[in-house]
């Protein structure tokens, strides 16, 4: 009996956490905003691995350069490839990079960022200006200069751009970390006797999530446009898959004679871009602790 | 004396539909200092908000704060900035974020002079050299140019005087004004606050949780609680007839001394459980040049005392003695630079982390901040089984549970509370919780930190008398670290006085306190408020 009470409370304070949460969540506008775009390009995505109205691999010479129409929603290009399935294909591949890209930065970023911030001293300074020596790279070019190096291609440019995402997300580590160190919580966990490792992982991880999680959002958003630009120069994604970058570049020569070539796939980079920056400034709102009711 | 300066009648105040403060009457004279009192949540702070009308913005006032004739919470929002700092002042509880951290002292005392006075920056900066000499910074060692972190917490809450008095204000209001400063430096910020009112004949809302504090500034005291006035009169025959129920609980808690049954009857023997052997502890001096360093400070310099198991020890000082850097180091938390710590037969200022976990199963610590003291992500039963991590089998769920619903037990708490989160806890039951967790592994010592001082004085009786029971029951020893004298009469066996990283006097609890040797102990005992004390001085006064 008395155990079942216990556990009746506990679901109900997660509960109440929870709905706290959407209840916040859903008065910011730009969350609303962003999440509603974020979910709709993922959905699209997702969809077009099972579906997609026409074959993109598939050239039609005699469709070519369509405008919009009731069989060809967004047109055809010109081989005659439908401009929605090579969109819809194109955020499959955007997402897969970005989503990548930024999942390196947080698996490499995060621990080097927490190992620096819990050893101090030269291990901090000596982590602290490598990632400076990365920063102080413009990160589209020197993504250039990897993918023309090791070869373009999608795997390429994914770690190409997932390099630039580790010393960002490092610094977010750190930076919240080495707030946390002196708190009194840390230091009870050092009097249990608990190492640094596992202070990091129990206790500073679960309490910097929020920084990462915006973090996260941006560099996601910076990642679609890194992609777009290395296939615009022909450094990401190859032939024959689409990617909205080369889409745009396809698109340059035909300018005047189809700009709806040019105009979707930078309408799709735009709204795509859009949305997850609205994410993560409502993301931020919604869990800065600063704003937070005080407890 | 003529009319009051300060009029407040029938204030209520509304948060959405929770009501805050509900219809408080409070007047102050000019010339007079009018303490306000009460626990948390009382309604103090939210009061001296309403004056300022500095509020949230979601609260509704209601009533009429007479300022010189002048209803306040119908003034335009023109007229308060013209009022706010020129006529009246404020001063807040916490000096480290009252100041500006990017301007120097000069430039925040000139600033108000400057918006209310419309004088040229020379004269204004002239001013605030003369206000700043006035409380007690003088130009040839605080120059205006001096930058807020430069200065000690006392420093500091004189500089946020200096700019709330620049204006000579017809009424100082000060929240909490030395809640953050230990004793010696608490009473000279209010002797400084004192003399400024006799010198500028302004009245004085005197904020505070801390009756002996408001019993010795206070012409009248208001009792506030839960957001009404409780009983209001002069200072002296409020707290000497203690007619109203909540005055006499307050006045009884202020003064608590815990039945504890080993107070006079400590454990005997020799056993030493911690021995400290001329412990020292150096920090690198500031930068003087590339390569160069300064004088290191000496935070600790050679130290040696003991402690025997099952005793009760505070060590007193003021801020920035040590304190707090010797107990890191007694908790290897922190190495000496030299000397030598043994507990419990181990050498622990030597020991490397795997060898020092049997030493840490015995030692726990209890911090002051019960708001900082746990990880806001994991509920109570990760926090308080942390410790559980010293032991040497792995334990099981359920075992764990159990050890924990014993431990909550023990200090108060409920086993049906560790599926909560910390915030669900008030300020107390934190505190209790931080005591579940250091005994969690039944250790010999455990410190604490201040571990009462952020609380309010009911709740720090309840605490007290369960530090007693603990040291009664499980036979703890403790090490308090405190800057409160009654906290260590109440609780300790023995008392160590620190100075300037230095032990300057010890011995037993009573004896050091009623005739202490040192000009330290003595500075401390002189400065510590006392309710009694102060209840007479009054009562002497009026007859």
């Amino acid at each position: 009996m008395a155990n079942g009470g216990i556990e009746g409370e506990l679901v109900a304070t997660e509960h109440e956490d929870w709905r706290r949460f959407i209840r916040k969540a859903l008065a910011n506008r730009s969350f609303l905003a962003g999440a509603v775009i974020t979910l709709f390009v993922i959905a699209v995505a997702l969809v077009s691995a099972i579906w997609t109205p026409y074959d993109v691999t598939k050239l039609v010479i005699a469709d070519r350069l369509q405008g919009l129409s009731s069989t060809h929603l967004l047109g055809t290009d010109h081989f005659g490839r439908d401009i929605l399935s090579m969109i819809m294909v194109g955020s499959r591949n955007s997402i897969a990079v970005a989503l990548i890209a930024v999942g390196i930065g947080i698996a490499v970023g995060v621990p080097l960022g927490t190992y620096a911030a819990a050893k101090r001293g030269v291990v901090d300074e000596v982590l602290m200006r490598a990632s400076d020596i990365v920063f102080a790279f413009p990160a589209l070019l020197s993504a250039v200069m990897i993918t023309a190096i090791f070869g373009p291609g999608a795997i390429n440019a994914i770690i190409a751009i997932g390099i630039f995402n580790i010393p960002v997300f490092a610094r977010v580590a750190r930076g919240g970390a080495l707030a946390l160190w002196p708190r009194e919580f840390i230091l009870a966990a050092r009097a249990s006797g608990k190492r640094a490792g596992l202070i990091t992982v129990q206790h500073i991880v679960p309490n910097i999530a929020n920084l990462l999680l915006v973090q996260g959002t941006i560099q996601f958003s910076l990642g679609i446009l890194a992609e777009a630009g290395l296939s615009y120069v022909g450094l990401g994604t190859q032939p024959p898959a689409p990617s909205w970058g080369r889409m745009l570049f396809e698109a340059q020569t035909m300018m005047t004679i189809a700009p709806h070539m040019a105009i979707v796939p930078g309408f799709a980079i735009i709204i795509t871009v859009l949305g997850l920056n609205l994410l993560g400034d409502g993301l931020r709102d919604v869990l800065d602790p600063r704003l937070r009711r005080q407890r | 004396m003529s009319a009051p300066v300060l009029d407040i009648a029938n204030l209520s105040l509304t948060i959405g539909n929770t009501p805050i403060l509900r219809d408080i009457d409070l007047t102050v004279k000019a010339g007079e200092v009018v303490g306000l009192v009460g626990e948390s949540g009382s309604g103090k702070s939210m009061t001296a908000q309403a004056v300022m009308r500095l509020l949230p913005h979601a609260a509704r006032p209601a009533g009429r704060i007479g300022f010189n004739g002048e209803d306040l919470l119908t003034a335009s929002e023109e007229r308060m900035c013209e009022l706010r700092g020129d006529d009246i002042g404020m001063v807040f509880q916490e000096p480290m974020t009252a100041l500006n951290p990017v301007k120097t002292i000069g430039e925040q005392v000139a600033e108000g002079i400057r918006f209310h006075r419309r004088v040229s920056r020379a004269e204004a900066e002239a001013r605030a050299r003369d206000m700043l000499e006035r409380v007690g910074l003088p130009h040839s060692r605080f120059p205006l140019s001096r930058y807020p972190h430069e200065l000690s917490g006392g420093q500091r809450q004189r500089v946020v005087i200096a700019i709330a008095c620049a204006l000579h204000p017809k009424l100082l209001i000060a929240d909490e004004p030395t809640t953050a400063l230990d004793v010696v430096l608490q009473k000279q910020i209010l002797d400084l606050l004192r003399s400024l009112v006799e010198e500028n004949g302004m009245g004085l809302v005197l904020i505070s949780h801390d009756l002996g504090v408001v019993a010795d500034m206070a012409d009248r005291i208001t009792i506030l609680r839960h957001g009404a006035v409780q009983e209001a009169g002069e200072t002296a025959t409020v707290l000497r007839e203690q007619k109203h129920p909540y005055t006499k609980r307050l006045a009884e808690a202020s003064v608590h001394v815990p039945a504890w049954a080993n107070a006079q009857t400590a454990p005997d023997g020799d056993n030493r459980l911690l021995e400290l052997e001329d412990v020292a502890r150096h920090f690198p001096g500031h930068r003087t040049g590339f390569f160069s360093r300064g004088e290191p400070v000496r935070a600790v310099d050679g130290v040696s005392f003991s402690i025997r198991s099952g005793h009760s020890v505070a060590l007193v000082g003021q801020s920035g003695c040590g304190k707090s850097t010797l107990a890191r180091m007694i908790l290897a938390l922190d190495r000496p630079t030299s000397g030598a710590i043994r507990f419990d037969g181990m050498e622990t200022s030597s020991l490397d982390e795997h060898a020092l976990r049997p030493a840490r199963r015995e030692m726990q610590v209890v911090f002051q901040d019960p708001y900082g003291s746990f990880n806001p992500r994991q509920k109570v039963l990760s926090s308080v089984a942390e410790p559980l991590h010293l032991m040497d089998e792995r334990m099981g769920r359920s075992e764990k549970r159990d050890r924990v619903t014993e431990a909550l037990v023990e200090v108060g708490m409920q086993s049906s509370d560790m599926d909560k989160y910390p915030h669900e806890f008030s300020g107390g039951q934190r505190q209790r919780l931080a005591i579940a967790r250091a005994i969690i592994t039944r250790p010999k010592l455990v410190v604490a930190d201040e571990p009462v001082s952020a609380l309010d004085v009911s709740i720090r009786a309840q605490i007290l008398d369960l530090f007693a029971k603990l040291n009664d029951d499980l036979g703890l020893a403790f090490l308090f670290i405190t800057h409160d004298l009654t906290v260590a009469r109440a609780i300790t066996h023995d008392v160590l006085v620190m100075d300037h990283g230095k032990i300057v006097e010890t011995g037993r609890t009573g004896d050091v306190l009623d005739r202490p040797a040192s000009e330290v102990t003595q500075r401390l005992i002189a400065a510590a408020p006392d309710l009694k004390r102060a209840i007479e001085r009054r009562s002497k006064k009026i007859t």
